[in-house]
């Protein structure tokens, strides 16, 4: 905690290698936590790049109530879910926000023997909203510690647990419809 | 058949196990460090920019006051002058007892 601070203070100052490391540091999972929303990489290069400006100019409000890591998952959390309600909001037929989102988005850092599932994955959790949607893409595709995903919503153990086992129901829902069309690859 | 299904269901939703986090283009720390450089130069603070208020207006009240204190003395100088005017000769004359 007591180095998050000082990377803080140092960014606060105007230090850019401070900045830059912290960029190495959490670019990727930024970067990985937006994709899960937008399922779009140039969408979620610009979700990055504000993430990251947000950064810059709130160091000055990170107090230390939580980590960095913490902090910076929230930012990226609120920043993506803005921006698709944005986008959604400039849609003007609902045809057209079918038609610019992948059917079948494929992940870039999955496993090959996985590509299938993840795709439907991705495809099923769309029918969820925003913070079933949070819990499960921070537990289930950034591995996140169940306390930590609860100190990014700010929110209790308890409420991730039942928010996960509420958005796991309306996916399985999705995918037993989805099961007879799969694509089997295992025999 | 419901085995098959739950087992891949399962599978499903492990999918993401084991995966690698997509990497981003090098190139776009450049695009943040020009964002910030541009979000600068239009971002004044708000509270800054209530203090350069305050302070313009505390310069501009001193500098009334002293305006206004420097011409109500010039008039209260005149003003004395033209009162002391009459008495000049006066106090002059009296003194001319012995004439």
């Amino acid at each position: 905690m007591k180095k998050e601070k000082e990377i803080i203070r140092s960014i606060i100052n105007g230090n850019e290698k401070a900045f830059a490391s912290l960029y190495d540091f959490y670019s990727e999972k930024v970067y990985s936590t937006a994709l899960s929303y937008t399922k779009n990489v140039e969408e979620a290069e610009e979700i990055t790049q504000d993430v990251f400006v947000k950064v810059y100019q709130s160091a000055a409000k990170f107090k230390g109530d939580s980590t960095l890591n913490t902090w910076i998952y929230r930012i990226t959390v609120n920043t993506s879910l803005n921006y698709i309600k944005k986008k959604n909001r400039f849609t003007l037929f609902k045809a057209m926000k079918i038609n610019t989102t992948p059917i079948d988005f494929q992940h870039p850092g999955v496993l090959l023997e996985n590509k299938e599932n993840a795709a439907m994955l991705y495809k099923v959790m769309d029918c969820l909203p925003d913070t079933q949607k949070t819990a499960f893409v921070l537990s289930y595709i950034e591995h996140l510690p169940r306390q930590e995903v609860a100190d990014i919503m700010k929110t209790s153990l308890k409420a991730v647990e039942s928010l996960l086992q509420r958005g796991k129901k309306k996916m399985r829902i999705e995918l037993e419809k989805s099961y007879p069309h799969r694509r089997n690859f295992k025999n | 058949m419901d085995d098959n299904k739950e087992k891949w269901i399962e599978e499903v939703f492990q999918s993401m196990q084991k995966s690698q986090r997509a990497q981003v283009r090098p190139e776009l720390f450049q695009n943040v460090k020009k964002e910030i450089a541009a979000q600068s130069i239009k971002i004044i603070p708000l509270p800054l920019l209530k203090k350069y208020a305050a302070v313009a207006a505390v310069v501009l009240l001193v500098n009334s006051s002293v305006l206004l204190y420097y011409d109500i003395s010039e008039k209260v100088s005149r003003e004395d002058i033209a009162t002391l005017e009459p008495y000049k000769d006066q106090l002059i004359t009296t003194y001319l007892i012995y004439e």
